[in-house]
């Protein structure tokens, strides 16, 4: 049976920006991961924070209050290999 | 019987004075050989069980651990009909390794080279294709052990059947032993073999 995997990507619009963002989230314990943008999401910055569902508001919030900007957030159902992208940014 | 006492040998000794000695020795004979590290107990374990020969441990201090291992028959034939399956299995498979000598991928500044090696342990999960083997060796240690954060998506790939190979020599030096969270310790005889073996081996 296929494994599926639901999670939320969040992109930028550049590389320091996203390297930034690990650093910080990552000192106010949330636990994301910095990832490559997948495929599927055609982004300006190669990189990307992978989020869990339920922490995406907060990681959200957090972000904003110390003025990272993002360039996109996307939900992401992934069965094996293969990925689902919706745009939710808006 | 043969006793070798290898302690205060460095990795790979241990194993190179053992497997001498095996050589030499008839069937059901057996090697004791002495050593004052768990990697390198683990690594005389690992090469027996290689070899096809029955083995056992025992720690008799601490920095002291007897390992004992028994010369099995027909080796050789058994060693011929393994090659033969796996050739058989792998018939459109290449073998495919990939070593990772640091924690960093490429050279620049390492805040990158981090960032980068963490995205490309992660997307190697995404792949179709698996390697049939990842070793680590010198600063790429530091990417297997507890509280690394590449740490699930080496566990994930563990399961999916890739060999997870740090070298012990490196963990040492980095003072990490005891921490490695994946896969096994190996020595530089198993690195060699594996690179050897390989049909294409990337280097990140």
């Amino acid at each position: 049976m296929k494994k599926i995997k639901e999670y939320n990507v969040i992109s930028f619009e550049s590389t320091h920006m996203a390297i930034k963002s690990e650093k910080l989230l990552l000192e106010k314990q949330m636990e994301i991961r910095i990832i490559p943008v997948p495929r599927e999401i055609t982004a300006s910055c190669g990189l990307a924070l992978r989020v869990d569902l339920d922490k995406f508001e907060r990681v959200k919030k957090i972000l904003e209050k110390n003025s990272i900007e993002i360039s996109g957030c996307y939900s992401i159902k992934q069965i094996g290999l293969k990925k689902e992208v919706i745009d939710i940014n808006r | 019987m043969i006793k070798i006492d290898a302690m205060g040998l460095p990795c790979p000794m241990p194993v190179i004075q053992t497997k001498k000695a095996l050589k030499n020795i008839e069937v059901d004979g057996s090697v004791e050989t002495l050593v004052d590290n768990e990697a390198s107990m683990e690594n005389l374990l690992k090469m027996a069980k290689e070899m096809g020969f029955n083995s056992s441990f025992e720690k008799l201090e601490d920095y002291k651990y007897r390992v004992m291992i028994i010369k099995g028959k027909e080796i050789e034939n058994k060693e011929k009909n393994e090659e033969s399956n796996e050739k058989e299995n792998n018939k459109n498979k290449e073998k495919m390794i990939i070593a990772i000598s640091s924690n960093k991928m490429g050279e620049g500044i390492d805040e990158l080279g981090e960032v980068l090696m963490k995205g490309f342990i992660y997307t190697l999960t995404e792949m179709d294709i698996m390697p049939k083997t990842i070793l680590f060796y010198n600063g790429g240690a530091k990417l297997t052990v507890e509280g690394a954060p590449t740490l699930t998506d080496l566990k994930l790939l563990e399961d999916e059947g890739v060999e997870i190979l740090t070298c012990g020599t490196c963990l040492n030096y980095y003072d990490l032993d005891g921490k490695l969270g994946v896969g096994e310790i190996t020595n530089m005889y198993t690195i060699m073999e594996r690179l050897q073996g390989a049909d294409k081996i990337i280097k990140p």
